[in-house]
């Protein structure tokens, strides 16, 4: 009985913490996305009214498709950059300097998102910018970057980039280590190319890492906030405004919170149904 | 304000006054968390009066002695943006005599202007413009005249109006029944044809370069329009930039008087348990002493009639575009309920038409959400 009730005493705490700051903020919202909430007035009951206005909007559908397309080039061009950037740290080994590559690889993750906007405003600057300068440099025109309504989304997607490279890395390089080197010994003797070997032997074995990295990655770019809020206030013309930023402005903006709390649902349903699609169809088992 | 607060406790021994500052980008979410929490809310605030006092009557009204004294001593033409239905619900941080227009000396010069005759019309305007605007291979280098474009929409709203109001249009109707008519009348339709045309007709405008002020201080810009505090700010960031202050030109309308959508004012909560102390606070420090060393310390215009006689604001680069001002007394008031929600619709509109969007349709488009927010403010 004792053994029995030991595993759930151990996650007592981090249950409760969860259930406090997840599960009943989560269900609060979801009452209010039923309401015509404001900060002031009395809260009046309107059934599925706010869930009609806001997804019959083209709002709605602007930010959505804003947030997908930021994902779809984030997310893609985030997990192979880092896998590169850990096989050569893999390579390097412990070889010199090899610990401040690392190093400076990570730093900007522990950077905010806001602090790496600001920083890369001023790179993407038309005039002073260090990015147009060194289209400049090699004969090529500037770019508008932040201030196109085509081109802010890839510039975003850059910024987000360069701040998660570190981190993806440092976990597939742990998920590169772990691989037993008898398999690429083996592969070697039966004559297998070094691409044969990463497709069939680091890439299955990596599978837990990958899925892993993807499906964090997924789930942060599908919530972004910070860095169109900070680099671009979700412009120009609405161009780069994500659902987070949605949620924020139908608040704290328009005081129409339960407006915000359908915005809340939608995304909470949408990340949790892709990210279960994703994992259903990259998750491997290793013993085939 | 810590320091002119000290007569204030003082007085009221005991009490512990606690002042926090308030970043611009936070300030809606955590006035709104505050307010909703109940206990948390401030005892006063920093806000403006058309929705703290009307939209979300979450402001108490100024007792009888201040509407008084305010109503006497305080600057006429912006009054009415601190009022509801004549009445003070907020004491001005600052008179933002609304837009004034800045130009660089230096470019005028090289441009073959003289600096001593800034524009005084709209077309003049333009003309200057294309005189000052440098542009390579078809990418403006320099704002003959830099336009807010990008930002907080309420922002783009404000900076707008000059070139609305110039050309006869509003925003909404004076009491606040409708946009219709008015968003979308021939005269704002013109403005801001003027203001699409600056940047994608007549090419001395960019939508790239930056913000006006930016711009302006990092000399990318030979003109813009701003308040009268972007004269301290200037001086302070860019002592290099040589420039002055000019009433902005007249319309086919006649002159844009003074209109904010920017009201900055203290006000007290109406719910704080400490709504008499508060008022207090606001006696201590809301006087014309306090008011013109406060005026000096940030470079802004003083909010008092009788700080207008001091040397400072004769001094000031501005003083004759603030005479001008005062003297035309106030253009049209913008205090709907909603007015932080609608001046956002109407910048986030103002924003697709400088990125060169159809201007009638876009503020057709507009005007429906706009009458939405005007209909909840008067329920």
């Amino acid at each position: 009985m004792r053994r029995r009730a030991t595993p759930y005493l151990l996650l007592a705490p981090a249950l409760a913490f969860v259930t406090l700051l997840f599960v009943i903020p989560l269900l609060y919202n979801l009452v209010i996305s039923f309401f015509d909430w404001s900060v002031i007035r009395t809260p009046t009951f309107i059934r599925l009214e706010n869930y009609q206005r806001v997804w019959t909007s083209a709002r709605f559908l602007a930010v959505v498709k804003n947030t997908v397309t930021f994902s779809l080039l984030s997310v893609p061009a985030a997990v192979v950059i880092s896998l590169l950037v850990a096989m050569g740290f893999h390579s390097l080994g412990n070889s010199r300097g090899s610990s401040v590559l690392r190093a400076l690889y990570f730093a900007p993750v522990v950077a905010s998102l806001t602090a790496v906007s600001y920083v890369w405003v001023w790179i993407y600057h038309p005039s002073y910018g260090l990015a147009n300068a060194l289209l400049n440099g090699l004969g090529r025109p500037g770019l508008d970057w932040l201030t196109s309504p085509t081109q802010v989304l890839p510039s975003l997607a850059v910024m987000y980039i360069w701040a998660r490279i570190g981190f993806n890395a440092i976990i597939l390089l742990a998920g590169i280590n772990a691989i037993d080197g008898t398999y690429y010994e083996a592969a070697r003797i039966d004559g297998a190319s070094r691409f044969q070997q990463f497709r069939n032997i680091t890439l299955p074995l990596l599978n837990r890492q990958l899925v892993l990295v993807i499906t964090v990655e997924v789930m942060n770019t599908l919530k972004i906030f910070e860095l169109p809020f900070a680099a671009t206030k979700g412009g120009p013309v609405g161009a780069s405004r994500s659902v987070v930023m949605e949620v924020y402005e139908q608040a704290f903006r328009f005081d129409r919170w339960g407006q915000s709390a359908v915005y809340v649902v939608t995304l909470f349903v949408g990340i949790m149904v892709i990210t279960g699609v994703l994992r259903r169809l990259l998750v491997r088992d290793i013993s085939e | 304000m810590k320091e002119q607060s000290a007569d204030f406790l003082a007085k009221h021994k005991g009490l512990t006054l606690d002042i926090v500052d308030v970043p611009y980008n936070q300030y809606e979410a955590r006035y709104a968390a505050g307010f909703a929490s109940g206990g948390t809310a401030p005892d006063i605030f920093m806000g403006q009066a058309p929705y703290y006092a009307k939209g979300l009557k979450v402001a108490a009204q100024a007792p009888a002695d201040l509407q008084t004294l305010w109503n006497d001593k305080l600057v006429k033409a912006t009054a009415p943006s601190f009022q509801v239905d004549g009445k003070w619900y907020s004491y001005p941080v600052s008179i933002d005599l609304g837009m004034q227009l800045f130009y660089n000396t230096d470019m005028f010069q090289a441009a073959g202007l003289d600096p001593a005759k800034p524009p005084t019309t709209f077309d003049e305007l333009r003309e200057y413009a294309k005189k000052l605007a440098i542009v390579e291979a078809g990418v403006v280098k320099r704002n003959g005249m830099a336009i807010r474009y990008s930002g907080a929409p309420t922002g783009i709203a404000d900076k707008a109006l000059p070139y609305v109001h110039a050309y006869g249009g509003r925003l909404y109707a004076p009491d606040e029944s409708t946009a219709d008519g008015y968003l979308n009348s021939e005269g704002t339709v013109r403005g801001l044809t003027f203001m699409q045309d600056l940047i994608h007709k007549d090419g001395v405008a960019s939508v790239k370069l930056g913000s006006p002020d930016d711009t302006f201080t990092q000399g990318l810009s030979a003109m813009t329009f701003r308040e009268g505090w972007f004269e301290g700010f200037i001086t302070k960031n860019a002592p290099n930039i040589k420039f002055k202050v000019a009433p902005y030109p007249v319309g086919p309308a006649g002159y844009p008087k003074v209109s904010l959508l920017f009201n900055w004012g203290w006000m007290v909560n109406d719910k704080s348990p400490r709504k008499d102390v508060a008022w207090d606070w606001l006696r201590t420090v809301g006087n014309a002493k306090t008011d013109l060393a406060v005026a000096k310390l940030e470079g802004y215009l003083p909010v008092w009639e009788e700080n207008f006689k001091d040397p400072y604001i004769a001094t000031r680069g501005d003083y004759g575009a603030v005479q001008k001002q005062l003297t035309e007394g106030p253009g049209p008031v913008y205090s709907a309920a909603f007015a932080n929600q609608i001046n956002t619709k109407i910048g986030e509109a103002f924003e697709k038409i400088l990125q060169g969007q159809p201007i009638k349709a876009t503020l057709d488009a507009a005007v429906p959400e706009i009458n939405d927010f005007l209909t909840q403010g008067k329920r």
